[in-house]
């Protein structure tokens, strides 16, 4: 019997070798595949229970495939923002045509016909949906997501609701005698200083505000704020329609600090309510010096420029006044043991009933890693030591025929005893 | 890992090393360009080896600020001094030739000959003459001046809408810088455009800037009216055509607050046109106002009132008390002295209205020794002059040439100084921003050293791949 299972162990030698082969030829095939993983071999020894202590029967070698998908892959950065990488734990939720879903690594992601995010493969990328507020992820089913889809988006813009400005009015200024003050709103009417400020209204228009202060009494200055849209050309004043709000401000003497009146309030015309934060204004003795950042929320109707991938898989659209809105959050999904994952054509694995449950998470948020837009995690291959592995196999392969071709040699002896 | 990373980490080495070298490249074509930044990028190393974060623009917001206050007060100074020397060129020309303190000095010395030979008709000719002479001078003046702030007036209105058109191009532009700003795109030549504009403009009025998120810029002028925030303000001027005496011209409004006096081009030509030319016509009718004065005839009985003699003006015969506006513009030599209008010039000596010299004795000094004493004796000048206000016709002229001077050496010294300061500050910024060639080119040969030194790495790790395809095969 030993002969016959020489020759089957070298057999088996020879097969699991051939199988090794295999992967290290799939390993140098893809070694340039975004989001490939590397298989490899593992043997393991088949003994045959021994009859006595003075035989021998020889076993053989099962092999077993193991994929190393939780080695995480070089980063290489493209110049397209829809590519996607994850440096960390953590996989893409995708779809095939047919509705089935699937984990993958490789974000090579494009838009399709209808502005669905697809990979090099054809799988659609999954996400959550800002339509119904911020969506939070279901821990271990796929319910709630939906195809990435940016298309189509409409033109906004926002009315202006709240502001600020600053500034330092000269505490010398002569003091405006009542009945020609700006909030008289007669022609000729005398202020110390003028400033003013575009806010936006329902529609995104641009309203110019037209900010006076007044000094009335020591200490005490008059803001009045007007519609420009309302004045009579090149000076102003009269307006054609009262002043928007009329406020006083009233200045600590001891320091020049504001003391009270430091929020207008005010209607923009066709816009919201609109308060406009005054607190920094000081008064001391220098010239009128208008403050740092002037600021004023809201914008302008203004179309989608591009779109940007946070790093915590925020999908936002960018429009081209450099607001952000955010569209989708792309979850990221795992499993217990993410190398006893099943691996499918199209770099994607799926649940197998040894890699454990889905779970869904977002980057950045616990074992998750963190997306990199304009980056792919390249294939962890590494052909050196592929090619070592394919001259190791080879001569193994050579050494387990010599065993076959020995024990057929033996055979043959054998067999030629009997003439 | 190994081989296959450390190809791609020599790889990117190549990619980050060309890209600096694109930057080196650019830097260099424009190291003329006043406008250029230098850029430099930055690199960043990672898992899989250098890359290029950002390009990063050498900006120097200081002196900047410093640049753009020393163009607006150099250019300010330059427009003055350029209109101080114009006016007083048209009014008392090369070398004060054309003055009227020297048609006053030609006519004293005529009345002086006059007085000396009464009996000499062609003396008398000869003092009409020089009032003739000094009449134009008068004239002249006020139409050079009245034609000088037209001028300005027009010009005044190119600059409006040159600003205007600059504060369009600044919007476009800073709306260039917050859109790349915002989605992490590449700023730099907008910037470099915003700032080249922002010099433009602050030729014109002098600005201070603010710079909100998103690079987004607010400018207001040094009195803090606002020129440009998220829009552009409207500056806005309305020409007048037509200048005399007393017109007074329109303010340039910005955002509507009327541009005050200060440093910039703008409000050096407003002051030209609103304080000097206005000075110097109100000195022009106070010589006028003198000259009327001086040789106003009197009741020898004393029951008439002064009369306008030989110089006499719209008003007449009434002597004008006061500055009169427009004087120096409507004196005229009086038709009946006037010898090309058939008049007499002996009339004179011998008094028009008033007969002071009833026996036409061809001795009687008396008027023209009078009118002489009137020409040395003190008057009392508006104060609106600019010049002492207590002194003789003769001085009072030559005064108002002492202003003008004064007025253009003092703008003179401070135009000199400008000047100084605002090429120091170009040569500052310009070495903290600008482009050093040989810099470039020193770091262009690293470069090159870097990039053989990548491309050796690559062809060293190639070997080593070769290496083990030939152990496979």
């Amino acid at each position: 019997m030993s002969l016959y299972g020489m020759m089957r162990t070298g057999v088996s030698g020879m097969q699991g070798q051939s199988n090794r082969l295999g992967t290290v030829a799939d390993n140098i095939a893809n070694s340039s595949t975004t989001g490939y993983k590397r298989s490899s071999v593992e043997f393991s020894s088949l003994i045959v229970p021994q009859a006595g202590s003075g035989s021998y029967s020889s076993g053989g070698v099962a092999t077993t495939v193991r994929t190393s998908i939780s080695q995480q892959g070089n980063i290489q950065y493209t110049t397209s923002a829809t590519d996607l990488a994850i440096s960390g734990e953590g996989f893409f939720t995708v779809q095939d045509a047919s509705g089935q879903t699937f984990l993958t690594r490789a974000g090579s992601f494009v838009l399709d016909d209808q502005g669905r995010l697809v990979n090099a493969a054809g799988f659609y990328l999954q996400g959550y949906s800002f339509a119904n507020g911020t969506p939070s992820a279901a821990a271990n089913s796929f319910a709630g997501l939906e195809a990435v889809k940016i298309a189509n988006l409409p033109m906004t813009a926002t009315p202006s609701t709240e502001g600020s400005y600053s500034a330092n009015l000269p505490a010398a200024a002569d003091i405006v005698a009542a009945g020609s003050l700006p909030s008289d709103n007669v022609a000729g009417s005398t202020y110390t200083n003028k400033t003013s400020l575009v806010v936006y209204d329902n529609l995104g228009g641009e309203v110019l505000l037209d900010i006076y202060f007044t000094k009335t009494a020591a200490n005490t200055w008059e803001v009045a704020v007007y519609n420009q849209a309302d004045g009579t050309a090149g000076t102003g004043f009269p307006y054609s329609s009262p002043a928007l709000a009329t406020q006083s401000l009233t200045f600590d003497p001891a320091n020049g600090q504001l003391a009270g009146g430091g929020t207008i309030s005010l209607a923009v015309p066709g816009g919201a309510t609109f308060q406009l934060d005054m607190s920094e204004m000081t008064q001391l003795a220098t010239d009128f010096t208008p403050g740092s950042d002037p600021k004023v929320n809201g914008n302008a109707a203004s179309s989608v420029a591009g779109y940007e991938i946070a790093a915590d898989g925020t999908l936002y659209a960018q429009y081209d006044n450099g607001t952000l809105a955010a569209l989708y959050r792309i979850p990221l999904a795992t499993v217990t043991s993410p190398d006893q994952l099943n691996v499918l054509s199209g770099n994607v694995f799926s649940q197998s009933a040894l890699s454990g449950d889905v779970t869904l998470g977002f980057p950045q948020e616990g074992a998750f890693g963190k997306i990199t837009s304009g980056a792919l995690e390249a294939s962890n291959v590494d052909i050196g030591e592929e090619l070592t592995a394919m001259i190791e196999s080879q001569r193994n392969y050579t050494a387990n025929s010599k065993v076959f071709q020995t024990g057929s040699e033996l055979l043959d002896v054998l067999v030629n005893l009997k003439r | 890992m190994s081989l296959s990373s450390a190809l791609s980490i020599a790889q990117s080495a190549l990619l980050a090393t060309s890209r600096r070298t694109s930057v080196v490249t650019q830097n260099v074509t424009n190291a003329d360009n006043a406008d250029y930044a230098r850029r430099s990028a930055v690199l960043i190393s990672d898992q899989s080896g250098v890359r290029v974060s950002e390009i990063y623009r050498a900006a120097n917001d200081s002196l900047l600020r410093q640049y753009l206050n020393a163009n607006s007060a150099w250019e300010g100074q330059q427009t003055m001094l350029a209109g101080l020397n114009s006016l007083s060129l048209a009014v008392n020309g090369q070398s004060n030739a054309t003055s009227p303190a020297a048609a006053i000095g030609d006519m004293q010395e005529a009345l002086q000959l006059y007085a000396a030979a009464p009996s000499s008709s062609s003396l008398a000719d000869g003092v009409v003459n020089a009032a003739r002479v000094l009449v134009q001078t008068l004239n002249n003046g006020t139409n050079q001046i009245q034609a000088y702030r037209s001028e300005l007036d027009l010009e005044i209105s190119r600059s409006v809408v040159d600003l205007n058109s600059l504060l369009a191009d600044f919007h476009a532009a800073n709306k260039a810088v917050v859109k790349a700003t915002a989605i992490g795109g590449d700023a730099t030549d907008a910037l470099d455009k915003r700032d080249a504009i922002l010099k433009e403009i602050s030729q014109y009025i002098p600005v201070s800037t603010q710079t909100r998120d998103n690079n987004d810029m607010v400018i207001t002028t040094a009195d803090g009216v606002t020129l440009y925030e998220t829009s552009p303000r409207n500056v806005s001027f309305e020409p007048t055509s037509f200048y005399a005496a007393g017109v007074e011209g329109n303010s340039v409004y910005i955002d509507g607050v009327p541009v005050k006096t200060g440093t910039g081009k703008l409000a050096a030509m407003v002051e030209l046109r609103d304080e000097v030319a206005v000075t110097m016509q109100t000195q022009l009718d106070e010589i006028a106002r003198g000259l009327v004065t001086a040789f106003a005839e009197s009741d020898p009985a004393g029951i008439g009132p002064d009369v306008a003699g030989l110089f006499t003006w719209s008003g007449a015969p009434a002597i004008p008390g006061a500055l009169e506006g427009g004087l120096a513009n409507s004196i005229k030599i009086n038709a009946a002295y006037d010898p090309d209008a058939g008049g007499n010039p002996v009339l004179l000596r011998d008094g028009n209205t008033y007969d002071a010299n009833p026996d036409d004795n061809a001795a009687f000094t008396d008027l023209l020794v009078s009118f002489g004493n009137n020409l040395d004796a003190s008057m009392t000048f508006d104060p609106s002059t600019g010049v002492n206000t207590s002194s003789n016709l003769g001085s009072f002229a030559t005064n108002t040439i002492s202003w003008i001077e004064a007025l253009r050496q003092t703008t003179s010294n401070s135009e000199g100084n400008s000047s100084a300061l605002l090429a120091r500050v170009t040569e500052t910024l310009s070495s903290a921003t600008g482009v050093n060639v040989d810099d470039q080119m020193a770091l262009l040969l690293e470069l090159e050293q870097a990039y053989e030194a990548s491309a050796r790495l690559i062809s060293t790790i190639d070997e080593m791949m070769s290496i083990l395809l030939e152990m496979a095969g």
